[in-house]
């Protein structure tokens, strides 16, 4: 493996009375080579001779012996800022990068720009607040993330890397299906966030409110299999990144004589996308999807999120016979599931995500917790399906499993008839759940020990010796019960580190 | 110092800006990929884009396994062995649920769908760049016409697997299934969505295809495959292959006078004779008229087929049941497909084994063979002039004349043939599709417990084709769909 990369820089500032200009500029050239050979011998004749020589046969396969990799970039980064009596500021920047990865290697540069108010430097405002900042931003940013083979025909010979009697050559696939069409997508970033800090800063909130509209979305769009390749990077269309990051940061106690200090800290975020316009092609493909009954809801439609959960919906266990009753999209009741009949049925990225942590220090001794909490989402428990209902009879199986199924006619349950063969429960909204937390997520404590305190330490010629110890995922509150470590065990862990500086 | 760092400046820039406006620089694409304009600009380009077609049909999903050995064979329960998770043969018809483990048929129907067409599209696409590039490229027609050909073959064949597979049951004789909206006919690689296109439509599609390659490949009408030099035809879509699949496709769609007479083509021009022998050769290659070519086809099947203690696990058929099907009374059989060259014996557990994949140098997968046309002749003809056909494959197989069968009616020639397709393509995926074909339904007398009805042949679609590949025409699709 071998990279290397060039760089130029430039510098400048200029300070004028109370005027500050100051200029940055970067550019970068780099090339990443990546060569990797894997050779495998059998048949060693005695375990003295482990000289990858003396193997009697090598592996024969054409495939996967190895990758050979190239990569190559040239970016650049301008920035241009001014500044007045360190109230007002304003600032410019450029940046750009055109990639090997890119399909299109033209440098497109993306600017933007931001403005910030001090004003808690304003000579009308000394005394009321201790820190009071404005600020705002308005930029575009842009990615190109689909491989040249999305948007030019290529060709591969790595899926058929066999002789076939009679071809004196290798055979040859098409890798994708491209779409001539691709281009970059480009985002509109606009922010205004404000700071309000009092009592000298021991309260601090800061509220940044964002509307970040994504022009040309890239997309993996599914495709019907018969199109022989299952999806395809279309622009999908106009989406919006709309919300707000709140923060609050309290020093409850702030003891500097006796060395103990208090401090609390709180952030929220709120986060919705929506989808404002589809690509012409896109409605074009919607249209007689949307108008008819029978079919299936197209996977992206205005005004609807990307994250929302399209699924059936379900009625629940049928008293009488035990099997689950669905909603077609009409609204008739029937036992058959279809995929056609998914609907939107929720987000599953919460309506408020966030923080909340506090630590405690008191002289050589710290302490902090954090939690984390989200409300508002959705989300589909795996748990309750493949550890209840479709668990086969022959393995271990959860108490509820024997318990909670329905039995005979009248019973009210929330889980299918029981079938020795073993049921395949297709997803529905039986299993949906709204997914609220609040989870006890870390807990440290360290002790400092110092030299001047500690005698012993001089000794060693140790400045300060450093306990820690620290755990997480410790407790949660939650609406649902759901497996954790699905693919990989959950395990508890507990770190005690020591760090050591000399003198 | 000023100079310096001046000096140091201009060679920064000239570092950075030498290469900035190097849009080639940037090329660089891993040396197994090449974009298509590049591949087609010579002619092994397009015989490489030719042979990434056959290639892929030698995958597991679509003739290296599933419509060869694998699930067509089980769905016929031609073998005893159930695969871990199950005791159960008729869970191998659970079309609407994934079991996994077990058989799991939902998800390898889905992947043999995708599998076939996605051959399809690159097969189109190769067609899209013969119209381009072909006639500046490749300067000589026949290799042009060859090309072209056998890239229309392939698209006729694998949708006509398809339609076997997806379409209506007893196709010839069933007018409403021939109405049957069943599966998309691609003609072009791209992303647009097909409509399902009745059973009718696309036997006509395939039969126009098939046509257009028959003419195309007109040059090879004399050749012999059994000539050593012509002989690596056999492992493509050559003329003999071509009519033998329009004999094939005719008779599945009823159309006996077509069917007679490509069948009669292929039986007299294609320099193939039935073999009276198959030792070290059990998938009789000598009879190929159309085959895949596997490579290393050994390490694939030992999975599958073995000999040894091991055998239990592999696909193996209880002797008894192995009896039944090849009609044996007692341990004896003259038919030379059920003696030991064919199958390797184990005589404690009583079970055996095929060995037409591992005893198998050529590492040919046949798609066509030749006692087919006879069976398609006899098909297409009555009374003595049928049974002529049927027996004289009955005969080189070892079988006496005094066991000679009679064709007097169509119920007594269906039935003759329905027990030689079960001895003769045993382990070769084709006799399912007859039981299809004719409409035959009931309990397989090789396997009394299991029971067929029209719902096991008619596979479902794929829940990914359902959702994203809906398209305005299927209003009334749903009701044909579950017959």
């Amino acid at each position: 493996m071998s990279s290397w990369s060039s760089n130029f820089g430039i510098n400048y500032n200029l300070v004028v009375g109370k005027h500050l200009l100051s200029a940055f500029g970067n550019w970068t050239v780099s090339e990443d080579r990546n060569d990797y050979v894997n050779l495998s011998a059998t048949g060693y004749p005695d375990k003295h001779m482990d000289e990858f020589i003396f193997g009697n046969k090598m592996e024969t396969s054409m495939n996967g012996i190895g990758t050979e990799n190239i990569s190559r970039s040239i970016g650049l980064i301008g920035q241009l800022s001014y500044s007045y009596d360190n109230r007002y500021s304003l600032d410019a920047n450029i940046s750009g990068e055109a990639s090997s990865r890119y399909a299109n290697h033209e440098l497109v540069p993306f600017w933007s720009v931001g403005a910030r108010w001090n004003a808690h430097n304003e000579k009308w405002l000394q005394g009321y607040v201790s820190n009071l900042v404005l600020r705002g931003s308005y930029g575009i940013t842009g990615e190109q993330n689909f491989s040249p083979a999305d948007a030019i025909e290529y060709y591969s010979y790595s899926g058929s890397m066999k002789p076939y009697q009679s071809f004196p050559v290798l055979g040859a696939l098409l890798q994708a299906l491209n779409n001539t069409q691709l281009s970059w997508a480009q985002t509109h970033n606009t922010s205004i966030a404000i700071d309000f800090g009092f009592w000298k800063n021991r309260v601090n909130v800061s509220f940044n409110y964002y509307n970040n509209i994504t022009k040309e979305l890239l997309t993996s769009y599914d495709l019907a299999p018969s199109t022989g390749f299952s999806t395809m990077v279309m622009n999908a269309g106009e989406l919006q990144n709309r919300g707000f990051d709140a923060s609050l940061n309290i020093i409850a106690i702030q003891n500097l004589r006796k060395e103990f200090f208090w401090t609390i800290n709180a952030n929220a975020n709120h986060n919705r996308n929506k989808i404002l316009k589809l690509s012409e092609y896109l409605k074009k493909m919607n249209e007689a999807q949307m108008n008819s009954a029978n079919a299936p809801l197209p996977q992206f439609r205005e005004g609807e999120s990307t994250t929302t959960l399209y699924v059936v919906r379900s009625l629940g266990v049928d008293p009488v016979t035990g099997k689950e009753v669905y909603l077609k999209r009409d609204g008739s009741k029937t036992f058959v599931w279809d995929a056609n009949d998914k609907v939107p049925v929720g987000d599953t990225n919460p309506i408020i995500s966030g923080t909340v942590s506090t630590s405690i220090n008191w002289k050589d001794l710290s302490c902090s917790l954090g939690f984390t909490y989200k409300y508002g989402g959705i989300v589909y428990n795996q748990t309750l399906v493949d550890k209840i209902e479709n668990q086969n009879v022959a393995y271990n199986l959860d108490y509820r499993a024997g318990q909670g199924r329905w039995e005979s006619p009248g019973n009210v349950t929330s889980y299918v008839r029981f079938s020795p063969t073993g049921t395949n429960t297709p997803a529905s909204t039986r299993f949906i759940m709204d997914d609220d937390e609040i989870r006890f997520a870390t807990i440290n404590v360290g002790y400092r020990m110092r030299s001047d305190k500690f005698k012993f330490l001089n000794s060693a010629a140790i400045d300060v010796l450093a306990l820690n110890f620290t755990t997480n995922d410790i407790a949660r509150i939650s609406r649902i019960r759901m497996e954790r470590g699905l693919s990989y065990p959950f395990a508890r862990s507990y770190t005690l580190s020591l760090s050591v500086i000399f003198k | 110092m000023k100079k310096k760092i001046i000096y140091m400046i201009v060679a920064g820039m000239i570092s950075s800006f030498s290469l900035s406006s190097c849009s080639e620089w940037l090329d660089v694409a891993p040396k197994t990929d090449l974009p298509a304009e590049e591949l087609f600009e010579t002619e092994n380009g397009f015989m490489s884009a030719l042979a990434g077609l056959y290639i892929t049909m030698t995958a597991e999903d679509t003739y290296g396994k599933n419509l060869s050995f694998g699930l067509v064979e089980q769905l016929a329960q031609m073998y005893d062995k159930l695969p871990d998770g199950t005791t159960d043969p008729k869970s191998v018809y659970i079309y609407d649920n994934e079991t996994s483990g077990a058989f799991n048929t939902k998800n390898t129907l889905a992947n043999l769908w995708m599998g076939q067409y996605h051959i399809i599209a690159n097969a189109n696409n190769l067609l899209k760049w013969l119209d381009l590039n072909g006639e500046a490229v490749i300067s000589d027609s026949t290799t042009r016409n060859m090309i072209k050909g056998e890239a229309y073959a392939i698209r006729a064949y694998l949708h006509f697997d398809l339609l076997r597979g997806w379409g209506p049951m007893n196709y010839a004789g069933n007018a409403k299934g021939q109405d049957m909206k069943c599966m998309p006919y691609r003609k072009v690689a791209d992303s647009s969505k097909q409509p399902l296109l009745a059973a009718k439509d696309v036997v006509k599609n395939i039969t126009d295809d098939l046509l257009t390659a028959k003419r195309l490949l007109s040059h090879e009408k004399e050749i012999s495959l059994s000539y050593y030099e012509t002989s690596d035809r056999r492992f493509r879509f050559n003329y003999h292959a071509v009519n033998a699949t329009l004999a094939r496709v005719y008779n599945y769609a009823g159309n006996k006078e077509e069917a007679k007479k490509c069948a009669m083509e292929v039986i007299d021009n294609c320099g193939l004779e039935l073999q009276s022998g198959n030792n070290d050769d059990p998938i009789l290659s000598n009879e190929v008229i159309c085959g895949l070519s596997m490579h290393e086809m050994s390490n694939f099947m030992s999975e599958y087929f073995s000999g040894g203690d091991k055998m239990n696990t592999k696909y193996y058929i209880k002797q008894a049941t192995r009896n039944t099907i090849f009609e044996m009374s007692g341990d004896d059989s003259e038919d030379m497909r059920a003696k030991s060259t064919a199958f390797i014996e184990d005589n404690g557990l009583q079970i055996c084994v095929s060995r037409k994949y591992i005893d198998n140098d050529n590492e040919m997968i046949p798609l066509i063979r030749l006692p087919e046309m006879y069976y398609i002749a006899c098909e297409s003809n009555e009374g003595d002039a049928a049974a002529l056909f049927i027996n004289d494959v009955r005969n080189k197989r070892g079988i006496s004349m005094s066991k000679n069968v009679t064709c007097n009616d169509k119920s007594e020639r269906t039935a003759a043939l329905k027990y030689e397709y079960r001895k003769e393509y045993y382990a070769e995926g084709q006799y399912f599709w007859f039981l299809k074909t004719h409409g035959i339904t009931g309990a397989l007398e090789h396997c009394p417990g299991v029971e067929l009805a029209e719902e096991n042949f008619i596979f479902p679609l794929p829940d990914r084709e359902k959702e994203y590949g809906w398209t305005e025409e299927e209003t009334d699709s749903d009701d044909n769909q579950d017959a």
